[in-house]
């Protein structure tokens, strides 16, 4: 763990610099923080390529890792809170953040992000878990299809 | 056929949104301003705790989607199944089912227990208590078939999410019926009785073959009273059809009807009828794999008066009690089978107060108990209490505490008690 002044520099697709608290992006990621714990960053000179990771999203991530190192402590439903009005995002950046967050394996946004998914096709029908999933073609063959919605036509 | 579905479910969408608003309306007629405000649509949609979704999510990586729907419900999953032939695979893949199976089962477990009447000759008044076995708390449970006065049932196994029920409806032909309470599916499997017709019939049990969705049913059957040995069919999932049949070895006699199941290995409890006097008990194991019984003797330190397997942490054990008037005294054991000589090894001792012999099964670490009470009253016909005290016994702290208490007001006896965890898996 490094000292919570130290700064470290991350570096998005566009070559867009970020400078962050070292101990904000060590304590969620833990891809920088086995960077970090095995000495392969150089204060002085790296800045950590993250090359699929854009700046607009990358500077949501930082927003969330910096917010929840500082307000750890705060009660629940403040965080909750927080965390919604974060994710309240279109499609595209739900999804540039998952992706982000699954490559620097941080921990709790992908916890966030899947619950979120997750209840966006929680109790939904078929038809329309296909168009969320985007799933055009469902390769099922007309009488499997028929099938199904024997099956289960109240999930039609 | 796409587009008819979706005019429909368009139409369905705007006569929602109607009744939302025309509700909405109703009580909120006497604010104006925010009749205006909830009748917009598009502040209605900002309104749900989702972001709103305009444009469909570009194609996740599966691992992704894969870790979303571990952490979904049933009825999600079920529902994203049937959204295309690729997901229809991979939700239904074993690698999938252990794992959701792993997770749900951090949400705790239910007990099954079948209660009946011993004497009485209507069956289908017997019912199943379903019981949550950290809190207690009673649920209603509903088998997928209707019983008529004359019906009864009997459940063969609880393995991994699936019943395994022997049931008649009418009393007459009975069928065996695989069913998964979550996914309700059911399957309805011929009774073995019926194609081979023994003279007695012996017992059913349900098994899993290790790292599969595939069971087995086994049917240990005497062809006649007379016969040397048992027989043993085997219904397979994945066949359909019960066509293994393996002559038993001569110690295969008068098996226990309950039995506990472990990486496809089938172990029963029973004991040796030549000396009535000096019964020794042993454990007959059959394994799926090769096909093959194995016979395993007790060891004299572990002898008691009555004995019971377990299963602890993925370990056959066998509970041995001793009891006077009032206490129990039961020890566990761990066998470890192997090819060669059995390993018996006591993992602990635990005693308590309970007049009859207590049936208990493993949760997790803990035991369930069930000790049972009868009265009758003295100069009442056909007056009889039946007391259920069932308690969660905690061995490394030595402690034991209630989870549910029920009495009937008539002579109820428990025919069976099982461990049920949910699972998605296939009938």
């Amino acid at each position: 763990m490094g000292s919570p002044l130290k700064k470290i520099m991350l570096c998005s697709s566009e070559k867009e610099i970020f400078s962050v608290e070292e101990q904000v992006m060590v304590q969620h990621s833990v891809i920088i923080n086995n960077m970090i714990e095995d000495g392969s960053y150089n204060y002085e000179e790296s800045k950590i390529p993250l090359d699929c990771v854009d700046s607009k999203t990358l500077k949501k991530v930082i927003d969330y890792c910096t917010y929840h190192t500082h307000h750890h402590n705060d009660n629940q439903e403040d965080l909750e809170a927080w965390d919604a009005q974060f994710l309240n995002v279109d499609s595209n950046g739900l999804y540039d953040l998952l992706m982000a967050a699954n490559y620097l394996e941080i921990r709790n946004l992908l916890d966030l992000i899947y619950r979120t998914i997750k209840n966006m096709i929680k109790g939904k029908k078929i038809d329309e878990i296909r168009r969320i999933l985007n799933i055009k073609d469902h390769g099922f063959t007309p009488e499997e299809e028929e099938q199904n919605r024997k099956e289960y036509p109240h999930f039609y | 056929m796409n587009s008819s579905i979706n005019d429909e479910e368009y139409s369905e969408h705007i006569n929602t949104s109607h009744t939302l608003r025309k509700h909405i309306f109703l009580t909120c007629i006497s604010f104006p301003s925010l009749i205006s405000y909830f009748c917009n649509p598009r502040i209605l949609d900002t309104m749900s705790d989702v972001p709103p979704i305009s444009i469909p999510l570009p194609e996740l990586p599966d691992e992704l989607m894969l870790d979303i729907f571990h952490r979904a419900d049933a009825s999600t999953i079920l529902n994203a199944r049937s959204t295309c032939r690729s997901w229809r695979v991979k939700l239904s893949s074993y690698d999938f089912q252990t794992t959701l199976a792993q997770r749900w089962k951090h949400h705790g477990c239910s007990l099954l227990m079948h209660f009946c009447y011993p004497s009485s000759l209507m069956n289908s008044v017997d019912w199943v208590m379903r019981m949550d076995a950290s809190s207690g708390y009673t649920m209603p449970f509903h088998f997928p078939f209707l019983l008529t006065y004359e019906g009864w049932f009997h459940i063969i196994g609880v393995e991994n999410g699936i019943l395994c029920i022997r049931y008649s409806s009418m009393g007459k032909k009975s069928y065996l019926l695989s069913w998964n309470p979550v996914s309700r599916k059911s399957k309805i499997i011929q009774d073995p009785v019926y194609i081979f017709q023994p003279d007695l019939v012996y017992l059913y049990a349900l098994v899993y073959f290790p790292s599969t969705l595939d069971y087995a049913i086994l049917y240990i059957f005497k062809q006649t009273s007379e016969s040397p040995s048992s027989s043993l069919s085997i219904y397979t999932s994945f066949k359909r059809n019960w066509n293994v049949i393996i002559t038993c070895p001569p110690y295969v006699v008068t098996l226990d009807a309950t039995y506990v199941t472990l990486g496809g290995s089938i172990y029963w409890l029973t004991c040796s009828v030549d000396d009535d006097e000096r019964r020794s008990p042993y454990i007959v194991c059959f394994s799926l794999l090769s096909n093959t019984f194995q016979q395993i003797f007790i060891p004299r330190q572990a002898l008691a008066h009555c004995y019971m397997l377990m299963l602890l942490n993925q370990k056959v054990c066998l509970a041995s009690s001793t009891h006077d008037e009032e206490v129990f005294s039961t020890s566990i054991w761990h066998v470890a089978v192997t090819e060669e000589e059995p390993a018996w090894t006591r993992l602990f001792m635990y005693n308590g107060i309970a007049p009859l012999f207590t049936p208990a099964i493993f949760v997790d670490e803990d035991i369930i108990e069930i000790k049972e009470r009868h009265f009758e009253e003295d100069g009442v016909d056909d007056s009889h209490v039946s007391h259920f005290h069932i308690c969660r016994y905690t061995p490394m702290e030595k402690t034991r505490r209630t989870l549910h208490w029920v009495e009937y007001e008539d002579n109820v006896r428990i025919r069976s008690l099982h461990v049920y965890h949910e699972t998605l898996y296939p009938v």
